[in-house]
C-alpha cells in the first residue's frame, strides 16, 4: 500500500518503498510503502504493531532488511548519506533515558554538540530556546536527577528539536505529559512542521485529531490504512452508536460513562447513529483488519 | 579524531561514571603497596589487577543516553572510541604505577590492553541487551577460569592474554574492526 499526501512528489521528505525488517522470525515491518511531505503524520497501532521499529527505521537506527528508502532526498543506507542526513534529522524514541548528572541546558548542548553544531555561542542559544519552547526555561539549570518524569521527557523533546530539523520522528512523544504539557507541545510540534516533516506515534487518538494532517495505522508491521483524521472518523459514519444496554451483535462495546455504552458495529434498527470520532474509526479499522 | 567528537570530548568525560574506576584504582593501589612491603603473591595480583582494570575500561561504553543519542552524525563507533579513549588513559597510567610497584614475571601493558580488547569485542558481538555486561565480565572470567578449570591445556590456552598478549590483543582488534558498526 502506497500512503501519498495531497503534495506534489517534489515535496516528498520521506520516502519508503517496500520496507521489512524482521526479528528472527518476526516480522516486525512487513512491506510499507510512504511518500511523506511537509506536515505532521501520525502513526497509530496497537501494541506490537511495528510503529516503535518502523520509527526507528526512519530515524536511520535500525536498517531495514529489505526494500529502499529515501529521507531527506538521500539514501541512508550509504554511511555519508546516513550522516547528512542525520545532521537534519531530530529523534525521541520510546522511554529515552538521560544523564542525571547533567542539567536539561548541558543535555541538549551535549547533543547540539554531537549534531556537529560548531558555533558554542549559537549552540547555547538555541539550546536555551528549545527549552523555553518545551517549557522548561525556569528548569535548565537544575540537575536531571531531580526533576520529574514529565520535565525529562521534555528535556529528551528538546534534544530532538536542537538543530532545526527538517525530520522530526518521535516515538510517543507525549509519554508523562499532564494536559497542559501535551497542548504545549501540540504547539512546539506545529510550529516544527511547517519547515519539514514530522512523524510520531502515538496511542491517543485525541493528539492525533488534534495535530496531524495525516495518520497511518498499523497493524502486524503493515499499513492497513491511511488518510486525514476526518477520513479515519468517517470510516466509523452510521456504525457507532449509544445506549445503556450491552449489545451482543456489536463489534466493540464499551462503557463511555455511568450506564452509557457506546458500540461499534452494524446499526441495529431504531438506534440513532453517533457522530463518529477518529477514536471510532481506528477502532474499526484495527477490528476489521484482524 | 573530528571536531564534534573533540567537543564533546569534556561532556562525555562528565557523563561517564568515575566512582568505579577511582574505587579499582584505589584498591589495587593499595594491594600493590602491600604485596611490595609483604612480599605478597605479585604474579597473581598482576592478573587481578589488569582484569579489574580492564573491565572497568570496558564497563565504560555504557551509556545510558545511547537510545537518545542513536540518530546524530557522530556515530555510535566514535563515541565509544572516545568512551575507550577517556576510560583507558587513566587506566594505562594506573597500571603503569601499579606495574612499578610490583615484581612480578609479566610486566609492561600488554595484559591489559588484551584483556580489554577481549572484552570490548565480546560488548560489540554480544546481545545487545547484555553486551556491556557480557563485555565487562569477560576479563574477569578469563582471569578467574585458569585457577577453577583444572585442565591444563584449557588453562595455557584461556591464559594466553598473559602469557601473549599482543596475540590475543590483534585478534581481539581484529574482531573489534569486523564488528565496529554493530
Amino acid at each position: 500500500m502506497t500512503t501519498e499526501t495531497t503534495h506534489t512528489s517534489t515535496d516528498t521528505l520521506l520516502g519508503a518503498a517496500g520496507i521489512t525488517k524482521a526479528f528472527g522470525p518476526h516480522t516486525a515491518v512487513d512491506h510499507v510503502d510512504l511518500a511523506l511531505g511537509p506536515g505532521i503524520v501520525g502513526v497509530l497501532g496497537p501494541n506490537g504493531a511495528g510503529k516503535t521499529t518502523l520509527l526507528r527505521i526512519l530515524a536511520t537506527v535500525l536498517a531495514p532488511d529489505r526494500g529502499a528508502l529515501s529521507l531527506l532526498g538521500l539514501d541512508p543506507a550509504h554511511p555519508k548519506a546516513r550522516t547528512e542526513v542525520r545532521r537534519r534529522l531530530g529523534y525521541l524514541p520510546q522511554s529515552p533515558r538521560l544523564y542525571g548528572g547533567f542539567t536539561p541546558l548541558e543535555m541538549v548542548d551535549y547533543v547540539a554538540i554531537l549534531k556537529e553544531q560548531t558555533d558554542a555561542g549559537r549552540r547555547r542559544r538555541e539550546a536555551v530556546a528549545v527549552l523555553e519552547a518545551v517549557g522548561l526555561g525556569d528548569a535548565m539549570h537544575k540537575r536531571i536527577r531531580t526533576l520529574s518524569g514529565g520535565m525529562q521527557q521534555r528535556v529528551a523533546l528538546a534534544s530532538a528539536l536542537v538543530g532545526a530539523p527538517d525530520l522530526l520522528v518521535l516515538d510517543e512523544p507525549a509519554t508523562g505529559l499532564d494536559p497542559e504539557q501535551r497542548i504545549a507541545l501540540r504547539s512546539v510540534l506545529a510550529e516544527t512542521s511547517h519547515r519539514g516533516c514530522v512523524v510520531l506515534s502515538t496511542h491517543n487518538t485525541a493528539e492525533v485529531a488534534a495535530l496531524c494532517q495525516q495518520v497511518l495505522v498499523m497493524d502486524r508491521g503493515r499499513i492497513c490504512w491511511s488518510g486525514t483524521p476526518t477520513e479515519l472518523a468517517a470510516e466509523a459514519d452510521g456504525r457507532v452508536w449509544e445506549s445503556d444496554v450491552e449489545e451482543p451483535t456489536a463489534l466493540r462495546s464499551w462503557l463511555t460513562g455511568p450506564g452509557t455504552r457506546r458500540h461499534l458495529g452494524t446499526l441495529p434498527e431504531g438506534a440513532a447513529p453517533a457522530v463518529p470520532t477518529v477514536d471510532d474509526g481506528y477502532l474499526l479499522v484495527t477490528r476489521l483488519t484482524r | 579524531m573530528n571536531t564534534a567528537l573533540a567537543r564533546a570530548a569534556l561532556p562525555t568525560a562528565r557523563a561517564i561514571r568515575w566512582a568505579p574506576a577511582a574505587a579499582v584504582s584505589g584498591v589495587l593501589l593499595a594491594a600493590a603497596v602491600l604485596a611490595r612491603a609483604t612480599d605478597g603473591p605479585a604474579n597473581m595480583l598482576v592478573a587481578t589487577a589488569a582484569a579489574g582494570l580492564a573491565a572497568t575500561v570496558v564497563s565504560g561504553l555504557y551509556d545510558p543516553a545511547a537510545s537518545l543519542l542513536a540518530a546524530v552524525p557522530v556515530s555510535v563507533m566514535q563515541r565509544r572510541l572516545l568512551r575507550l579513549t577517556l576510560l583507558g588513559l587513566p587506566a594505562l597510567a594506573v597500571w603503569s604505577v601499579f606495574d612499578r610497584l610490583t615484581v612480578a614475571q609479566v610486566s609492561g601493558p600488554g595484559p591489559l590492553l588484551a584483556l580489554t580488547a577481549c572484552g570490548v569485542a565480546v560488548a560489540l558481538w554480544g546481545p545487545p541487551r547484555n553486551a556491556v555486561l557480557l563485555g565487562a565480565a569477560t576479563p574477569v572470567v578469563l582471569c578467574a577460569l585458569p585457577r577453577v578449570v583444572p585442565s591444563a591445556a584449557f588453562s595455557d590456552v584461556v591464559a594466553w592474554w598473559l602469557t601473549d598478549p599482543w596475540w590475543v590483543l590483534l585478534g581481539a582488534t581484529l574482531l573489534c574492526i569486523a564488528g565496529r558498526r554493530r
